[in-house]
């Protein structure tokens, strides 16, 4: 694998979801609360009537609270709360897109899961002996599953096609093949 | 079907070919016009299942007679398809007599 550092970089952001969203709504947010609340300050200093309401009523209002505000600062409050866990979950999961690095020696290689999906149902497909849309399959992480519907009387061989999805999966790169798991089904189609 | 690791491409049989093959194998066997029988496809198990309803050709031992025609259409239909035959329900409706299939 090439190690230059533009190439781990493709990769890395391949892999990963970027966390710019979050940042910037977050910090759109952010800013309007620190404007509005600039623009209350300015209109008491001078003596103008509020927007919505005057910094020093509201603080009043939160520290003496009354049977209505009391409702509307834990609505207020759960809001919060449940936008500040959203945030931290995004913030430090991993991010992880469904897709993974090959090792290749040169540039940098990225593979989708629905790629390795498809390969493995195809491979299944020519290996049982089915038409096309009867193997299908799912790919995530380094597991993949491979559900094969049989011809009616034609029998499957379920080690045969787990071979054949393993060597072609090995292609692409050798973790893909290692947990691979097929699934004949009972039932078979006429044709 | 595959033709083989060295061909590529596949076979494939539609139900509509699968049927009439059968149709046209169970009323060899019955000795009746395959214009009387009827034959459905199912599926037991991942084997092919055949629902056989149609005349039998007039004779002694009825019965046994349906019975061997069962294990022949399977037989046969096995080898010209290549696959595998679970189960044969035959439905006798009438009896065809020589005559009579001739002048049909």
């Amino acid at each position: 694998m090439s190690n230059g550092s533009v190439e781990r970089r493709i990769r890395r952001r391949s892999v990963h979801r970027s966390r710019s969203t979050a940042v910037t709504v977050a910090l759109v947010v952010l800013v309007l609360v620190a404007a509005w609340i600039g623009t209350e300050s300015v209109l008491r200093a001078i003596g103008r009537p509020p927007l919505v309401a005057d910094p020093q009523t509201a603080v009043d209002a939160a520290l003496r609270p009354d049977a209505a505000f009391t409702t509307i600062a834990e609505v207020v409050a759960v809001v919060l709360v449940v936008l500040g866990v959203l945030l931290i979950v995004l913030a430090l999961k991993p991010g992880r897109q469904g897709r993974s690095v090959v090792e290749h020696d040169r540039g940098a290689v990225i593979v989708d899961t629905r790629i390795v999906a498809s390969t493995a149902a195809n491979a299944a497909g020519m290996a049982a002996g089915v038409p096309e849309g009867n193997a299908s399959a799912t790919a995530r992480g380094r597991r993949t599953e491979v559900r094969v519907v049989p011809v009616t009387g034609v029998p499957v061989d379920e080690a045969l096609v787990r071979d054949a999805v393993r060597e072609r999966l090995g292609g692409l790169d050798e973790r893909f093949g290692r947990s691979v798991r097929v699934r004949v089904e009972e039932k078979g189609t006429l044709a | 079907m595959n033709a083989g690791p060295d061909v590529p491409g596949r076979v494939e049989i539609t139900a509509r070919a699968l049927t009439s093959l059968a149709r046209a194998v169970a009323a060899e066997r019955l000795g009746a016009p395959a214009k009387r029988v009827r034959v459905g496809l199912g599926d037991a198990s991942g084997a092919l299942s055949l629902d056989i309803t149609g005349p039998i050709a007039a004779g002694d031992d009825i019965v046994g007679r349906s019975t061997r025609v069962a294990e022949e259409v399977k037989g046969r239909l096995g080898d010209l398809t290549g696959r595998r035959v679970g189960s044969t329900r035959i439905e006798l409706t009438g009896i065809v007599r020589q005559h009579e299939s001739r002048t049909r």
